[in-house]
This record gives structure tokens, C-alpha cells and sequence, in this order.
């Protein structure tokens, strides 16, 4: 029966033949549109819409001389006032915030007024890295990216992003100090232009402490005289992860994973010694319980003195009301100050990269004073170029003028893949130890067991 | 029955054909692509070193895998996690649907309603409420019951608070679907069960068991299968810690493979797991009757 049913109302063949048609044409035509209305433009159609006499690539140019500005010829027989060759540049980057985002956007119509042949496009990219990993290679890809510095090693691995030392100009190269530039280096390359930094530093009470502590004892005498845990009240909050504990791992010469010597340091010396001054001397006046909320939520409801925090936290204790002020990390005697991790955030030249030239002396520009102090002060960012930090709205902010003095102090997050599975293994040996069922020794070994282990794998 | 031609019935075959052409042009995009490509990634060394280009190495990755202590480990484990989440989530929901079907309880349907909230809300969302809830230092929890457990730093108590907020998150579904084939049962059939004097347990043994046995084993099917490729209740309460007293097959893979960005290898295991999920299937539509009725 159910089989005659269908052959009743079955449509015939004309009927499907036109069903189908209909469905492929609406299907082409949302994809054509889909195609036309797309904010990304593909290389080829920006080459069709700029009217460019003669397609030679920009890329085949002579490195460093900007093709904009040398070959053009004089925009005498054009009556539109921009000029004949527009090198249109896109750059990807997560900023969702509105106010961050206009002020850049602000920043590109400055620069694209006074370079009219340069064409600037901005988009929020979130989950960048995965895209990056897919746009790039299928030739999609913007010119320009920013992100954290410690992306490097997998950016050059996958022969995602450009070296661009050559395009650097020396007066530039000054104004950063090597200690960024250390940063955006690998293998010998220059990878990126640094435009801001970031590190943990010390906040602290000023209802409840006069001075901030400039050595660890006098910090431990200040936590002892705050900490009772019976009354909600503890010395320190401390979201202690593998990255914010990193201070103490520095401080004695220890380290997560070298990018000089290819080496995972998880049971060196330094990094056992740290961890165990970490466990004997701070984590007593610590709440027993590493979930970053329960942590950060102390300082903010001023039942600590101190925290040891980075730049996302600040507003959270000046929303709160708390009346704060932010310190260098202090120096343990005898030993040596806390050096806490640093993240550079740098611009990064893809290798879709239409006209490196153009696109390192605009990043130039974007870092550099004024604009990166204007950048800064809504972005409330810390700039890396010295005259920036010279200028008197970053060297008379109490924020940012202890936190450029904290990433003197600071080390540069490890730039390679392998830093991947210190990460991961850190972290689960950093929480084994913490719940006491390992000991510092034991965890860490195994921990360095593993990173080696998979470092090895990694290279199979 | 009127007589057709052959071909009257190839054009129908084909218009069919036809019609479901577009939607199975996209299921093969989709889905069917993704498995193949999984499957051929299995069986590459495909990795951040070997990222355009890497070689077949056959079944390296499965002979790493099973070659490694602590797959066992963790297989022992996820079988042992599997077998609780199934029977508690099953007793839960078979329990609330026999509960909220009595015909004495009065308002039932607003109770079914409430008891339905947890499904109604995004997994990872309620997961992390859940966190908060068991927070050694100011969760509701230890304060509810007075005790000061660090849930998060002992394996023991580690893995009951995953198998309870796990057993929170899927029992209203176990419940949804029992109540239904406890719906269907005629009530004839529980009248004539009190007419011959029988009691209710023995009405719960030898009416309503047998009758919703066919959607139990499908119930018991599709808990096992989330329960055996379970990660987001894991990895967000404790990482697998502390340690790896709480690792499962797919947290411990993700750490295996992602922390050193090793896809072949992750493949393998994905396909392993998904392997003995079907052998989980097939045994149970050839057992349990799982298919029965469906044709």
C-alpha cells in the first residue's frame, strides 16, 4: 500500500527536475551574494576594485622601499582624489570592546589621511590563531595580526607570519629597549613590532598598608599580622597558577622552558627551590583553594592586605571600591627580586602580506608617540616605546609607571610549541602538589617526565 | 493492486533520489566527510612539526596508545564511571517518572515541570555553577552540610562530585522518556493487576517493567554513550585532577594530544572510543531490543 501511495502523488520527473533547479539556483544565488557582501575581502577582488592598470603584485617589489610613495606615478590625469595604486591592508585582531575599537579605527583614519594610497581595514577576529591557521595558507589571510608574542614559535612554525628585520628602521629600533625586542626574537628573526606589555605586580590596601613591602619579609610581617583564616580574612590573594607563580620560579634562576637551550626546566634547581619558597613562606597566608575567582575576590572585598594580580584584574578592585595602589614585586633577600612572566603584545606580518614596506612603517607609526600613548590611555595598556613612557600621561600615571618598572624585572613567556605541554603538565602538577598528594620534588619530576615525553612525540 | 511498469517505478525511485539529494549533499559535507578525514588522520603523524606535511604511519598511533599504562588505567576508570553514571541516572529517572506518574500526587505536571529545569539550562553554564557550589571556601555545599571537604583536592571526593553533577545534568532526560512509556501502559492492564490482587510492587515487577523495558535499554544505550565520551563535566570541575584521579578516556586523550597539538594521535583515540561506544550499541540493540518495535 504505502509503496502505490507514492507512486499516486509522486511528482514527475519535469516537476523534480524543476524543484532541483530552483533549489540550485537559490543555492548560487545566496552564495554569489554570500560572495559579494563578504566584510573579508579576497586578495582578488581587492586587485579588480582599485583599478589597477597592470597587475603586478606589490610583493615582487624590492623589499624595503615602499611601493606607494616611489613608483606611483603623479595623480595628474586622475580626477578622483585617490591615487592610482591603493594598497589595501587588513588587519585581524580581538578587540571587542567599543571604545578600544573606535580608538583604533580612529588612529587608522589619521594615518590614511595622511597616506592616501594606503588603505586601512580593521577586523574583530576572535579564536584567532584557528583562523589564522586556515586563512593563511589558502591565501586569505590578512596583512597584519596582533596578538600575545608567546604564539611566535607556532605562527613561525606554520609559516604563518614573516620576519621583518630588514624593514625596520634604525631610529625605530631604538626606541624599544632589547628587553622587548627579546620578546619578538626567535632564532635570530624579528617576528613582530611590539606594541604594549603586561606582567603580575604587587597591589596593595592602602587603608590597610601604609607603604608597600619592598623585600618578601617584610611582606610575610605584613600577611601575618592580616591572615586568620577564622575570622575571612587572609595575607595574600594569590590566583597561583603556573604563569603567576612564575615570580617565584625566576627569582631563583628556575625556568619553565628555554627557547635558547630547547629545554623544559620543570625539575631544575631553581624552579624545585622556587616552588618550595612558594609553599613554605606564601601559600600559609593563602586561602587553601587556587580557583582564580575564589582568589581574586579576596583583595576585591578587602579581606587581604595584597595581591599579587596582572593589568585584567585592575578594575575589578576599583569597581569594588577598594582603595589600592600597585607596587613592584618584592626582592627576596639574599636571592634576588620576583621576576614574573611578561607578555609582549606585538604586530605580526602575515605571509599574505601585500606590501611588508608599508605595513612595518605604518606599525611603526601605531606604536610610537603620540599615538600610542593615545591608544594607551583608552586601552589602558602599557606602551613599550620609551618615548611613549617618556610622555607625561604614562610617566605620572601610579599604574602604568610601577608596571613599566615591573616588566624591567620581568622574563619573556617561552616562544616555542613546546611551552604547550609545560602549560598543561604544569598546570596538573602545580594542583597535584597543591592538594598535597604529591610532594614538590615528586610532582615536579613527573611533570618534567611527561613535558619530555611529549616534547618527544611532538618532534616524531 | 494496479500493475506498474518498471519504469514508472525507476522514475519514482529517482525522483525520490532526487528530492533528498540536497539534504544528503550537505549530511556527506558535514558529517560524513569529517568522519572519513578523522579516520585518515589516524593513521598519519599529523602534528604541529608535521602540519602541511606528514606521512601515513599506519597504526603507530593505535599501538602508542595501547602500549601506554596509563590508558588502562584510565579505560578501568571510565568503564567504572560509565557503569555509575548508568545505573544512578537510570534509578533517578526511573525513580522521578514513577513518582511524578503516581495518580495520587496531586499537581504532578508543575513537579514534572520543575523536575525538568536542569535540561532546560546550557550544560557548561550549570557545570561551573555547580564549581561554585562545591568551593571548598564559600560553596553552598560544605556549608549545607556543615562539613569542610576539599572536593577538588581528593580523588575520592573528587569523582563523586563529578558523578553527581553529571547524574544532575541527565536525569531529567531518562525521566522525560520514561514517563512517556510509563504513560503508554494501558490502564486496563494495571486494573485487572488489582483485580487479581496483586500489590504494587508486583504491579512495578510484572506490568510496568516489562513494558517500558524496550525504552530503558534505549535509554541505557544513549547513557552509556554520553557517559563513555563525557569531557566538558570533567574538564571543567577538576581537569581530570587531582592528579589524574578523575581522568577519563576523553580528558586524558585531550591532554595526551592537545597539550603537545598532536591530531593523528588524537584521532586514534577518538576513533577507539567511538569503536567500543558501537560495540556498546550494537550489544545493546542485539540484547536489550533496543530496535524493537522501530521497523
Amino acid at each position: 500500500m504505502g509503496r502505490s501511495l507514492i507512486s499516486k502523488r509522486a511528482i514527475t520527473r519535469v516537476q523534480a527536475i524543476l524543484l532541483v533547479a530552483a533549489i540550485v539556483v537559490a543555492a548560487g544565488s545566496a552564495f554569489a551574494a554570500a560572495w559579494f557582501l563578504a566584510p573579508v575581502p579576497s586578495p582578488t577582488t581587492v586587485m579588480t576594485t582599485t583599478t589597477v592598470p597592470q597587475p603586478t603584485t606589490i610583493t615582487t617589489m624590492p623589499p624595503p622601499t615602499t611601493v606607494t610613495t616611489t613608483t606611483m606615478p603623479p595623480p595628474t590625469t586622475i580626477v578622483t582624489t585617490r591615487p592610482a595604486k591603493v594598497t589595501h591592508l587588513t588587519w585581524w585582531a580581538p578587540i571587542p570592546e567599543e571604545p578600544r575599537r573606535q580608538a583604533y579605527l580612529k588612529a587608522m583614519q589619521q594615518y590614511s589621511e595622511k597616506n592616501p594610497e594606503l588603505l586601512l581595514e580593521f577586523h574583530h577576529v576572535d579564536d584567532l590563531p584557528e583562523k589564522l591557521k586556515l586563512a593563511v595558507p589558502a591565501g586569505v589571510g590578512p596583512d597584519f595580526i596582533r596578538w600575545a608574542h608567546d604564539k611566535i614559535g607556532e605562527f613561525k612554525l606554520l609559516d604563518l607570519i614573516v620576519p621583518i628585520e630588514d624593514y625596520i628602521s634604525p631610529e625605530f629600533k631604538k626606541q624599544i629597549p632589547d628587553y622587548i625586542w627579546a620578546a619578538v626574537t626567535l632564532d635570530g628573526h624579528i617576528w613582530g613590532i611590539p606594541e604594549t606589555a603586561e606582567s603580575v605586580a604587587l597591589l596593595y590596601n592602602k587603608d590597610m598598608v601604609s607603604a608597600p613591602p619592598a623585600t618578601m619579609d617584610e611582606m610575610i610581617a605584613i600577611m601575618r599580622q592580616y591572615h586568620d583564616p577564622a575570622a575571612g580574612k587572609y595575607g595574600l590573594s594569590y590566583p597561583a597558577n603556573v604563569y603567576s607563580i612564575s615570580c617565584f620560579i625566576h627569582a631563583f634562576g628556575g625556568y619553565y622552558y628555554d627557547d635558547a637551550r630547547d629545554k623544559a626546566g620543570l625539575n631544575d634547581t631553581g624552579t624545585i627551590k622556587g616552588v618550595q619558597y612558594l609553599f613554605e613562606k606564601v601559600k600559609p597566608y593563602m586561602l587553601d583553594d587556587l580557583d582564580y575567582g575564589a582568589q581574586a575576590a579576596l583583595f576585591a572585598e578587602k579581606k587581604a592586605p595584597l595581591a599579587i594580580n596582572g593589568p585584567w584584574y585592575f578594575s575589578v578592585p576599583t569597581d569594588a571600591g577598594v582603595n589600592w595602589g600597585l607596587a613592584k614585586l618584592p626582592t627576596i633577600s639574599g636571592v634576588g627580586p620576583l621576576k614574573p612572566f611578561m607578555g609582549v603584545q606585538a604586530f605580526m606580518v602575515t605571509k599574505n602580506c601585500k606590501d611588508i614596506g608599508a605595513t612595518v612603517k605604518f606599525l611603526e607609526w601605531i606604536t610610537s608617540p603620540p599615538v600610542s600613548v593615545d591608544l594607551s590611555v583608552v586601552t589602558g595598556n602599557l606602551p613599550v616605546n620609551l618615548g611613549a613612557l617618556e610622555d607625561s600621561r604614562i610617566k605620572n600615571d601610579p599604574i602604568k609607571s610601577v608596571l613599566a618598572e615591573q616588566v624591567k624585572d620581568a622574563i619573556p613567556m617561552s616562544k616555542k610549541p613546546e611551552m604547550g605541554p609545560v602549560w598543561g603538565r604544569g598546570y596538573d602538577a602545580l594542583n597535584t602538589i597543591w592538594a598535597g598528594t604529591k610532594s614538590i620534588v615528586d610532582g615536579l619530576n613527573e611533570a618534567q617526565k611527561l613535558v619530555e615525553e611529549d616534547i618527544r612525540k611532538m618532534h616524531e | 493492486m494496479a500493475a506498474r511498469t518498471p519504469s514508472s517505478f525507476l522514475i519514482n525511485r529517482k525522483t525520490l533520489l532526487i528530492l533528498i539529494l540536497p539534504s544528503l549533499t550537505f549530511y556527506s559535507i558535514f558529517f560524513i566527510y569529517p568522519i572519513i578525514m578523522n579516520v585518515a588522520l589516524a593513521f598519519t603523524n599529523r602534528s604541529m612539526y608535521h602540519f602541511y606535511e606528514y606521512d601515513f604511519v599506519g597504526l603507530a598511533n593505535f599501538v602508542e596508545m595501547l602500549s601506554s599504562a596509563d590508558f588502562y588505567t584510565v579505560m578501568g576508570r571510565t568503564f567504572f564511571w560509565v557503569v555509575c553514571t548508568v545505573f544512578l541516572q537510570i534509578g533517578c529517572g526511573l525513580f522521578f517518572a514513577l513518582f511524578f506518574t503516581s495518580p495520587h500526587l496531586k499537581g504532578r505536571g508543575i513537579y514534572r515541570g520543575l523536575m525538568l529545569l536542569p535540561w532546560a539550562f546550557p550544560n557548561v553554564v550549570m557545570i561551573l555553577v555547580w564549581r561554585g557550589m562545591f568551593n571548598p571556601s564559600f560553596g553552598v555545599i560544605n556549608v549545607l552540610f556543615g562539613t569542610k571537604i576539599n572536593w577538588y583536592n581528593s580523588p575520592e571526593y573528587a569523582f563523586l562530585m563529578t558523578q553527581v553533577i553529571n547524574i544532575w545534568l541527565a536525569y531529567p532526560f531518562l525521566m522525560l522518556l520514561l514517563t512517556g512509556a510509563i504513560q503508554s501502559i494501558p490502564t486496563e492492564l494495571s486494573e485487572l493487576a488489582e483485580m487479581f490482587g496483586c500489590s504494587s510492587l508486583q504491579k512495578l515487577r510484572y506490568i510496568t517493567f516489562p513494558l517500558v523495558k524496550p525504552i530503558l535499554s534505549y535509554g541505557t544505550l544513549l547513557t552509556s554513550g554520553t557517559a563513555f565520551m563525557q569531557f566538558p563535566v570533567i574538564w571543567l570541575l577538576t581537569r581530570g585532577g587531582p592528579g589524574n584521579a578523575t581522568d577519563i578516556i576523553m580528558t586524558w586523550a585531550y591532554k595526551e594530544a592537545f597539550y603537545s597539538q598532536r591530531f593523528g594521535y588524537h584521532a586514534a583515540i577518538a576513533i577507539f572510543a567511538s569503536l567500543i561506544s558501537l560495540i556498546f550499541a550494537l550489544f545493546a540493540i542485539k540484547r536489550g531490543g533496543v530496535l524493537e518495535g522501530i521497523k
